[in-house]
């Protein structure tokens, strides 16, 4: 089974994983192999410890997650992680498909068996707050908001390409997971991460949680989405979380969400 | 006459449209509410009841979808149904039941290869698709007990329903001589009755529902099963309360889906499927299991 990590450039793909790796004084729910957090962290930081950006246009780190459920699960994700500009970029200049034929290929055929995807998104510019651009301490960590940031309108048009190609070429996927990235940049997420972090004796309301990122944050893109999800029969193959490095339970949601998927990876022994 | 203390076993395969809910109904088998009902009891079983519990407890329970069954995933599930008020009908007791339950996609299969073949496919395609819908039905011809779950009754689907089961039957001649056939049993249930507009219908399904909804699939099943099949109503989800005849569910956010694949359990708690046994009680006993709730 595998999982793909796809988004644009820079949009933090690789830092969710690493969060991930983080040591924490909290409960892991989500747990990546430590082996595998070691040699995934040797591939992506650069000396001064900041993730290098990803220079070849494919690069495959196998992982190994634990997912701590009351049944616990074993799942293992091919972390694809390609270049930014690879996933269709706005700003790249070049079509990938001439730049990269080989790779592009590769990847293509890797999306299109890949079973669950994992769409990483940056906020648009008109939802960052400026507190939080301000207040931020680390200043490697530093978001332009308009070299960074789309504005909302193209955020949409991206959105919507992002999902248009998702539709036509991941014919395997059972489901697809749209994480709104950098989410200390546009809500106090340390209320949010208190209000819905995960509740091991099983009183969850994901449902909820679902309905309200959907509501507050993609509401914008409604058009888009129900686009997507028009004449399909079945419920609909798209969930919406928000993210931040910065904080481990909300990290963990979209995992644990994929550990409710019947079928998922394999069940270890307590 | 079947005495009451007997155990009968039932071998069913559940069959129907994606969406039609048939994972759902299975599942609902193991409702707090059907549990404590009146004294029955349902015990679970199988190497693969896991999957199902899981269903509920991380899917249902926590307020998300039922994901379709993947044609990878098409698991058998085992039931005791120990039932308590048969007493004075003297009826059988206990049903220990193995279900199994298939993919929607079965069904657009079926359609796919012989209903509506379409000219996307090569040859060789085609024959391959029919290849593999035909083995999928010779297994199915083993077992002598099939449930079918629909849950459109808009008149629109009449014709459509009708040609499904109008290959099945002709299919179900040819194989008239076969053991299982011979016994063969078919249930054929609309879920989700809950639905305002259904809901009354649910007193005398066959005539409420199928007779008037879908007059030509129901004049043809009848017609060519006769005797071996039979008409039900059930809601995996129920209703409120005897008295609260609310549906227990809710709807998620609009998203563009339609509101059927939106719907999700409202209170767990107070979860009282309604009809689900009666239909698994005919298939094993031929008999009609007297509705306490009605």
């Amino acid at each position: 089974m595998s999982v793909i990590i796809l988004g644009d450039r820079a949009v933090g793909k690789s830092s969710m994983i690493l969060g991930l790796c983080e040591p924490s004084a909290q409960e892991k729910y989500v747990v990546v192999d430590p082996d595998d957090c070691s040699r995934l962290k040797e591939d992506l930081l650069g000396l001064d410890g900041k993730i290098v950006a990803t220079e070849n246009p494919i690069n495959l780190h196998s992982l190994t997650i634990y997912l701590r459920l009351s049944r616990p699960r074993e799942i293992m994700v091919d972390l694809i992680d390609t270049r930014g500009e690879f996933w269709g970029d706005i700003k790249a200049t070049e079509n990938p498909a001439d730049k990269f034929p080989s790779a592009y290929q590769d990847f293509m055929q890797r999306i299109s068996q890949a079973r669950y995807i994992i769409l990483v998104l940056h906020p648009y510019q008109e939802l960052v707050r400026d507190r939080y651009l301000k207040s931020e301490s680390n200043p490697l960590d530093r978001v332009n908001r308009e070299n960074d940031l789309y504005p909302r309108e193209v955020w949409i048009g991206n959105l919507k390409r992002n999902l248009e190609t998702l539709k036509n070429n991941c014919s395997s996927a059972q489901h697809f997971f749209i994480c709104l990235h950098k989410a200390d940049l546009f809500c106090n997420y340390k209320e949010e991460s208190e209000r819905w972090q995960y509740n091991p004796s099983g009183c969850n309301n994901f449902g909820a949680y679902l309905d309200r990122i959907y509501l507050t944050y993609f509401s914008v893109a409604k058009d888009v989405i129900k686009e997507f999800n028009a004449n399909r029969r079945g419920p609909s193959k798209l969930s919406f979380f928000i993210t931040t490095k910065k904080d481990r339970k909300l990290l963990e949601i979209p995992w644990l969400t994929l550990g409710t998927f019947p079928g998922v990876g394999e069940e270890i022994s307590r | 006459m079947i005495p009451k203390s007997k155990s009968i076993s039932l071998e069913m395969c559940i069959m129907g449209a994606r969406g039609s809910g048939k994972t759902t109904y299975l599942a609902s088998l193991l409702a707090p509410g059907l549990k404590e009902q009146d004294g029955n009891t349902i015990k679970e079983g199988g190497v693969k009841i896991e999957n199902l519990v899981d269903i509920i407890n991380n899917r249902i329970r926590q307020k998300q979808t039922v994901i379709p069954t993947d044609l990878s995933e098409e698991y058998e599930y085992r039931f005791d149904i120990a039932i308590k008020n048969t007493k004075r009908f003297r009826q059988a007791g206990k049903i220990k039941l193995i279900a199994k339950d298939l993919a929607g996609e079965r069904f657009d299969r079926i359609v796919d290869a012989f209903i509506n073949p379409g000219n996307s496919k090569s040859p060789k395609e085609k024959a391959k698709l029919e290849q593999d819908v035909n083995n999928f039905l010779n297994q199915c011809f083993t077992i002598k007990c099939w449930m079918f779950m629909l849950t459109e009754w808009q008149t629109d689907r009449d014709e459509e329903f009708m040609g499904i089961f109008k290959f099945l039957c002709d299919r179900i001649d040819e194989k008239s001589n076969s053991q299982p056939i011979q016994s063969l049993r078919v249930a054929v249930v609309m879920s989700k009755c809950e639905r305002g507009e259904i809901w009354g219908g649910r007193l005398d399904p066959e005539a409420d529902l199928f007779k008037i909804r879908l007059p030509k699939t129901y004049n043809l099943l009848k017609d060519r099963l006769k005797n071996k099949v039979n008409f039900f109503a059930c809601s995996a989800y129920g209703i409120l309360g005897k008295n609260d005849p609310r549906p227990n569910l809710f709807y998620t956010e609009d998203d563009g889906n339609h509101a059927e694949y939106r719907a999700l359990l409202r209170d767990y708690n107070n979860w009282n499927p309604y009809g689900v046994i009666e239909p698994i009680y005919w298939l094993a006993t031929g008999e009609h299991l007297h509705n306490e709730f009605i």
